[in-house]
Order: structure tokens, then sequence, then C-alpha cells
């Protein structure tokens, strides 16, 4: 399958899941936001413009799904996209647990994002201390989640990866160039 | 090379940030019936069947998960019940002594179900709820195909208010929910009891607490009365609701020090977490009444 094709089933199948199942179950009275979570792992994996581009589109979708106002979950998801294979472009990151600090990172944007775009709109918000403990126990779980779910992107995802940090590391000190027994 | 590579992504991104901004602005400025949200309601209707189809397939799973957080909530849970116990038997020995207020309830109840005669209840499933803090709604099966329309109100299979239809489709409808902002939910209220007349609203984005705003002297309420949607029944000053729908149980009430310190706080009597069927209570017609009337 076609790369781009292949993302596109990953953003149906994700949103539909998401609206229809992940989010009907709340743990501690908060259901978990996968959707930044799946754009930040296409992001890391893949670069800045097909993570931008992925999370526009997923946002798109979640908006035109639930009736919610258009451009809103675009123009945040796109962020994270961006974000997320700018670290990758810019760090290289190989560290195992660098997908649950980015989704750690995505969910606060996602968060903090909606928040300020909803104060912008003039939505009436009286911060209060029952927001602030769901937007943390959010916040939790998409860190927690990060990790599983970026595994999955990077199985669905792994014939058009175009070359992952841990596996160009592992190549490199197998042929020797960068291996410090080769100094020696 | 690298210059052009970074100047294409540089615009793809101002590209993608504009369209988003561009959608926002438009999606604002355009009335209810505009290109946008008929374009969203038309995605709606080719999205809605799967994700209802989803929703069903995946049930076993989402039961799964929903068990580990039940039981862990369940001990509270159970504490939360003998308090609520041990607070309705003192309420049915007052209820009982005072048999006066009861007269004038029996009376009330008269009322209300003369005014749910309005409605005809239909059952529907959900099919999709949204994941953001910031939105409070959730999709359900039946649409305008079913006589649902916007405004009709949503309770839960125990009677208890939800929220109320917002926007309809052919075959699917998005219901915002009781604990949306004040800016798009407020229900006036009345407690059982105290005889309180309020408007309960949410505190934006939680969805375990309302808050029910008092007129009166708030001192006179007590932790553990029932409130109910207050209603009216003049098609002068109609309400969404029809009265005496359980909203919800006083949680907590705070007096504080002034007047803008005191809070009365109200537990949902829904599981709106939980909810897997509501029933749109959908307005039937004066012909329609009278027909049923005829023998």
């Amino acid at each position: 399958m076609q790369p781009a094709l292949r993302l596109a089933a990953l953003a149906v199948v994700g949103v539909i899941v998401q609206m229809a199942a992940i989010s009907q179950i709340f743990v501690f009275g908060v259901p978990a936001d996968l959707t930044p979570l799946f754009v930040a792992s296409v992001g890391l994996l893949l670069g800045s413009v097909p993570g931008a581009c992925f999370g526009f589109g997923v946002g798109l979708l979640v908006d035109m799904a639930l009736l919610q106002t258009l451009g809103v979950s675009s123009l945040l998801l796109t962020a994270i996209g961006y974000g997320a294979g700018r670290l990758r472009e810019l760090r290289d990151p190989a560290h195992g647990l660098t997908p649950m600090a980015v989704g750690a990172v995505a969910a606060i944007i996602a968060v903090a994002g909606y928040a300020f775009l909803q104060f912008m709109l003039g939505v009436d918000a009286p911060v209060s201390l029952q927001l602030a403990r769901q937007i943390l126990i959010t916040i939790v779980l998409d860190t927690l989640l990060a990790l599983p779910v970026y595994a999955l992107v990077r199985r669905m995802l792994l014939a058009h990866l175009p070359d992952d940090p841990r596996r160009r590391r592992r190549r490199a000190y197998t042929t020797g160039g960068l291996s410090p027994l080769s100094r020696a | 090379m690298y210059d052009r590579k970074v100047r294409r992504r540089r615009a793809v991104l101002a590209a993608l940030v504009a369209l988003s901004l561009l959608l926002l602005t438009a999606y604002f400025g355009e009335s209810s019936g505009g290109g946008l949200r008929s374009v969203q309601r038309g995605a709606l209707g080719v999205l809605g069947p799967i994700q209802d189809g989803t929703s069903r397939v995946l049930k076993p799973f989402r039961d799964l998960f929903s068990w580990v957080g039940d039981t862990v909530d369940a001990q509270q849970q159970r504490d939360d019940l003998v308090d609520q116990r041990d607070g309705l038997q003192k309420q049915v020995t007052a209820l009982q002594a005072a048999a006066q207020e009861n007269a004038e309830l029996k009376k009330m109840l008269e009322i209300n179900q003369a005014s749910l005669d309005r409605y005809e209840p239909v059952k529907a499933r959900v099919a999709a709820r949204s994941p953001n803090l910031f939105y409070s709604t959730l999709t359900i099966n039946k649409g305008s195909g079913d006589d649902v329309a916007v405004d009709d109100p949503v309770v839960a299979a125990n009677g208890a208010l939800v929220g109320r239809v917002t926007q309809v489709t052919g075959s699917y409808s998005i219901v915002t929910l009781l604990t949306a902002g004040s800016e798009e939910f407020a229900v006036a209220a009345r407690t059982l009891g105290s005889n309180t007349q309020g408007a309960v609203q949410a505190e934006f984005g939680t969805r375990a607490d309302l808050i029910l705003d008092v007129v009166a002297d708030p001192r006179k309420i007590k932790e553990g009365e029932r409130v109910v949607t207050a209603g009216s029944l003049s098609p002068d000053l109609s309400s969404y609701f029809p009265p005496n729908i359980t909203i919800g149980i006083v949680s907590r009430v705070d007096l504080g020090e002034g007047d803008l310190d005191r809070e009365v706080r109200v537990k949902p009597a829904a599981d709106l977490g939980g909810l897997i069927w509501v029933e749109v209570l959908t307005r039937i017609s004066p012909d329609q009444m009278q027909a049923a009337a005829r023998p």
C-alpha cells in the first residue's frame, strides 16, 4: 500500500476507534485522547511535513465527525505533528523513552491549546480545581499510552519509514564507522 | 537543495495553518444552515454508521476496561451510597411527617405526568463521543427521520436528565450534555424539600459536578436534596425541558462569607460517563395528541 494511503487509513481508523470506543472508557472520570499521540508518532517517525499534513487531516476528521468548530483541532494537531517531526529532524532522538516524552508534550499542547482557543473564541470559562485535575489526569493517561501507540503506528508504517534512528545507529556500530573500538 | 527543502517545509506549514484559520473564521461567520455545516452533517451521515458499528463491535473491550475502572471506584461508590441511604431515610421520615407537603408533591407529580404526555420517548444508542474535555457532546444513532428535533430533551435509562439535542441529521444527532459550559447549557431547576428555585449549570470542562445558582437564601438547602427541572407549562415562557425530570442530588452547600462565595454543588443523577442507551423526548404535535386521545 502507498504510504499516503496507509496514513489515510491510519487516520480514519484511529479517529473512529477513538470516538466509538476509547472516548467512552473513563479512567478517574476522564477518557484518554489518543489523537495527539497518533499525530506525534507519525511526526516522530516520518518527519515534519508528513506529521503536519497528517495532523491537519486527523483534526479535520475529528471536527467533521463530531460537528465541532471546524479548524480548531486541525490547527492544534498540525502544530503537534510539525513539532514532533522537527524534533526528529533536528535532534534525531534514539532513546527508547522519547515517544513517551513527546506524547506527554503533545498531550499538554493539545489540552492547553484547546483551552486557549476556547477562551479566545469567547467560551465562558471559570478556571476550577477540578478542571485542572482532569487536565492533569488526561496528560498522565496520554503519557502512559504514548509508547504503545507509537509502537502500533511504527508497526503500521514500518515498510515506509525513511530511516529509524535506532536502526541507523545499530548499523553504524556494526559497520565500524562510529564504533568506539574503531578509534582504538 | 537544502534551501528548497526548508522553503517547502515552511510553505506547507504556513498553508496548513492558514487553511485552519480560514476554516475557523468561516465556520464562525456562517449561519447554522451554512455550507460548512452542511458538509459536516454530510460527513456525519457517512461516518455515523461506521462509528455505530465500531461502537457495537468494540463494546466487549470497552466493558472490560470499564470494569477495571468500576472496580477501582466501587469502594468509594459503596461509601457514598451508604451516606445517601442514611440521608434518604431521614428524608422519608420528614416526608411522612409533612402530610401537607406530601399532598402538594402529589399534585406536582400529576402535573409532571400531564406534561410528559406531550413527549414521545425515542430510544437511541450512543455511537460516539468527543474525547475532548472542552466539548461535552455525544453522537446518537437517531435523527430527524425518527422525529428527533433540535432542543429535544434527552434522558438516561433511569429517567435522569442527560442534555438536549443541539444538531440533527437524517439518521444521527448531536447531544450536548448538561455538563457543557454555561454558555451552552443552563437548566431552570428547583430542589425537592426546600423548594428553592435556581438555574443549574456546569463548571466549564468538568464532567462530574454541576452548580445550582439560586436567587433565594441557600441556607435552607440541605445536602442530599433532589434537584429537578423547574420546566414551564406556559406556551409564552417555554422551557426546553418538562418539569420534574431529575437532574441530580445536592452534594455540597458552601455558604462562604458573602453572596458571591455561596455555592451549591449538584452531582448529576445520570452516569454521563457510562451512557450506552438514552431516550430522546420528542415533542408530539397537537394533531398527534388529539389523534391519540380519540377512542
